[in-house]
This record gives C-alpha cells, sequence and structure tokens, in this order.
C-alpha cells in the first residue's frame, strides 16, 4: 500500500499542476493534451501494476494449493 | 394528442430520456392538459348522454300523446289525458337549453385546450430540437451586438429558424437603459441581444444604422450555412420591412455589409453572407466539438483511473492474505517435517 500512496500523490501533484483549481472545461487545448496524456501513462502503470500483482496472486495460490495437498496426504 | 400521448409514455416508463429532455415545468402543464382533456372528454360525454336520454324520453311522450289522441277520438278515456299532462314542453325546452349551454361551454374549454396543447407541443419540440443541438456543439448562448445605434440610430438582431419561425432574444442589454426602445425587442437600440441555444439550421442576422449620414450596416451573426427557402424569404421581408418602415431616407445604395462593401440586392446579398459567415461558424463549433471530445475522454480516462485503483488495492489485500495463509502454511509444513524427523 505504501507504493499505491506514492502513486496517488504523485498523480494528484501532476494534475493540480496542470488543473491550477481551474474547471476542466476552463482548460486551454493544450493542458487538456497534457492532461489527457498524463491520465494515459498512469493508467498504463496502473494496468501494468495489476497484471503483475495478479500473477504474483496467482503464484501464491498454486504454491497454497500444492502445500495444501501435500498436508492431506 | 399522439406526440405528447407518446411522451408521456416515456414519462411513465421513468425514460431517462425525458428527464433530461423537458423541465418539470413543461412535464406538470403536459400532465395538467391531459387532465383537463380527459375532464373536459366526461363531461361532454355526460352532458350529452342526459341529451340523447331526454331525446329518447321525448320520443316515447310523442307516441304516447299520439296514442293517446287516437284513443281520445275513439273515446273519452283518463287514463290517456292524464298520461299526455305528464309530458311538459316548457320544462323539456329549459332543460334543452340547460344541455346546449353546457356543451357550448365546453366545446370552448376544448378549442382553448387545443391552442394550449399546440403550444405546449411546440415548446416540448424545440427544447427536443435544443438537447439534440447541445449534443452536436451548437451554442448554447450566443449574444448577438447591434452596432452603435446613437441617438438617432435603431438596430436589431433575430433569430430565424429551419421552419421560418422568428425567436425572440432571452435578454436586451441596452448600453442606454433611457432608450424609448427599451421594452421592444424588434425596434432595438445599441446593445446586445442574447439568445439561448441555437439550433441546427437556425439563422441570426442584424441591421443597423450607426447614424442618421451613415448607410444601414446588414451582417450574419450566426449560421451554419444549412437554411431553407422559407426561411430566406423571412429573412428578405424583415429587412425590408424594418428599413421601409423605420429608415427615413433609406433606399438599397444605402446599405453596406460590416466590411463597408456596399450591398445592391438583399436577395444576394443574404445567401452570399450565411454561405461565407458558416464557414467561421463551423470551425468554431468543430473547434468546440474536438474540445468536448477531449474532455469525454479525460473523463473516461479518470473512471478508468478510478477503477484501476481499486482494482489495486482489492488485489493488494488479496494478496497479503494470501502472504500470510502462505506463511501459515510453510511454518506448519516444516513443523510436520520436524516432527517425522524426531
Amino acid at each position: 500500500m505504501k507504493d499505491m500512496s506514492f502513486v496517488q500523490k504523485d498523480i494528484i501533484d501532476s494534475i493540480e499542476n496542470i488543473k491550477r483549481g481551474r474547471k476542466i472545461e476552463d482548460l486551454e487545448d493544450k493542458e487538456l493534451d497534457q492532461l489527457l496524456e498524463l491520465y494515459k501513462n498512469i493508467n498504463n502503470s496502473l494496468s501494468d501494476r495489476l497484471i503483475s500483482q495478479q500473477e504474483k496472486f496467482d503464484s501464491y495460490e498454486y504454491k497454497i494449493k500444492n502445500n495444501l495437498k501435500k498436508i492431506k496426504k | 394528442m399522439n406526440y405528447l400521448e407518446n411522451e408521456l409514455k416515456y414519462k411513465k416508463y421513468g425514460s431517462f430520456e425525458m428527464e433530461r429532455k423537458y423541465s418539470d415545468e413543461v412535464i406538470n402543464e403536459f400532465n395538467q392538459i391531459l387532465k383537463d382533456e380527459r375532464q373536459l372528454a366526461d363531461d361532454k360525454e355526460k352532458y350529452m348522454s342526459k341529451y340523447s336520454q331526454m331525446e329518447e324520453l321525448l320520443h316515447q311522450y310523442d307516441l304516447e300523446l299520439e296514442f293517446g289522441r287516437e284513443m281520445s277520438l275513439n273515446s273519452n278515456n283518463p287514463y290517456v289525458e292524464s298520461k299526455s299532462y305528464k309530458y311538459n314542453e316548457e320544462d323539456y325546452a329549459k332543460f334543452i337549453n340547460y344541455v346546449d349551454e353546457k356543451v357550448k361551454v365546453i366545446e370552448e374549454a376544448r378549442k382553448d385546450l387545443i391552442i394550449k396543447t399546440k403550444k405546449l407541443e411546440d415548446r416540448m419540440l424545440l427544447d427536443k430540437k435544443k438537447a439534440n443541438a447541445k449534443k452536436l456543439g451548437y451554442p448554447t448562448s450566443f449574444e448577438a451586438r447591434n452596432r452603435l445605434g446613437g441617438k438617432t440610430g435603431l438596430c436589431h438582431s433575430f433569430i430565424v429558424d429551419e421552419d421560418g419561425n422568428v425567436r425572440q432574444p432571452i435578454d436586451n442589454v441596452l448600453s442606454n437603459r433611457n432608450h424609448m426602445y427599451q421594452k421592444d425587442w424588434i425596434n432595438n437600440a445599441d446593445g446586445l441581444q442574447i439568445y439561448d441555444q441555437i439550433c441546427e439550421g437556425d439563422v441570426i442576422a442584424s441591421y443597423s444604422k450607426e447614424d442618421s449620414s451613415n448607410p444601414y450596416v446588414l451582417d450574419i451573426d450566426w449560421t451554419d450555412g444549412k437554411y431553407t427557402q422559407v426561411q430566406l424569404e423571412v429573412l428578405k421581408k424583415s429587412i425590408k420591412d424594418y428599413i421601409e418602415n423605420y429608415a427615413e431616407k433609406a433606399k438599397n445604395e444605402d446599405m453596406v455589409d460590416v466590411n463597408n462593401n456596399k450591398i445592391n440586392s438583399i436577395e444576394d446579398w443574404l445567401e452570399n453572407a450565411i454561405k461565407n459567415k458558416s464557414k467561421i461558424c463551423n470551425e468554431e463549433r468543430n473547434e468546440k466539438i474536438e474540445k468536448q471530445n477531449k474532455i469525454n475522454q479525460i473523463e473516461e480516462q479518470e473512471n478508468e483511473m478510478k477503477k484501476l485503483f481499486k482494482d489495486n488495492e482489492e488485489i493488494d489485500e488479496k494478496l497479503k492474505e494470501a502472504e500470510k495463509l502462505d506463511n501459515e502454511i510453510s511454518r506448519n509444513i516444516e513443523k510436520e517435517n520436524g516432527l517425522r524427523e524426531w
């Protein structure tokens, strides 16, 4: 969870740097492009992280199942 | 009423579209009209049924009277006499008048209701058109500026829809509040005229006379380039009427466009001006649509991000539990192996 907090803070800072308290409708075209790019990058990292965590979970699940089988025997 | 009834069905089934397109005020007014309509139909039926009952009764009396007369001719039968007296023509005439009056009142109310319904139908169609135009990126409000009316000046901008209907501005913001034309939206003095949602095919034209010595300035303030013949006729007529009725010395040669080019024919100028102005307006609209698309994409990505955060949090929790369980099981296996060895 420490990693997540770090990512969140980073995201909030970057988004706030672009928005500077303005509504999305009031942003200039260039700023909208930056914001869209930022969100896409964030989502890519979050998606990659999700896949990697899911893989870790799957390997634990596999290990646990095998160990449980061993115990039953 | 078919259109309104269909719309009611949407409301009845709780359609989101209906809620979004029409204000509560319109829906309430519409429901009230339907209620009044039903009430009037019931009232009319009630009176008409009394009327036919009476007709039936009258027919019966007539038959009996006829029968009585026939009987009287043959004998002095007192029964026939007394039965004939039951039919009071004066009372019956009074009743017929009463029913006729009631039906007349109902018919009048019905006519009034039809007018009200038509107005409401038009309003609902306009609401629908506006909602659609908003989706297509047409300006949600428009400020048409009249050019310098000055002391002797008169100016006016007006919106004509594709059916040739002229829509009034929602506000007149005059630079001179004491001006005699303040309350008259057609004969406006210098200032702003503000229109709400512009729809597909609408044209906003304006004309003004800067002062007594300068020519009339004609301009197209907004258009998407689509126009109908009816609309064109209304625009031409309005410009001509205005100049003929309000210009003291107006002649065709007194007219120029915003770039000070002389206008020889309103007809030719109008069609060209609509085409030329539409390029600028459509560019602005496309920019707006593009911006809105970007905003939509950002919002989608933002929602996606929220979902990914949640999914990441959930998988972290699951992973934590799995790690804990794995440690526990591994410890137990180690313990068991130790015991076996011992």
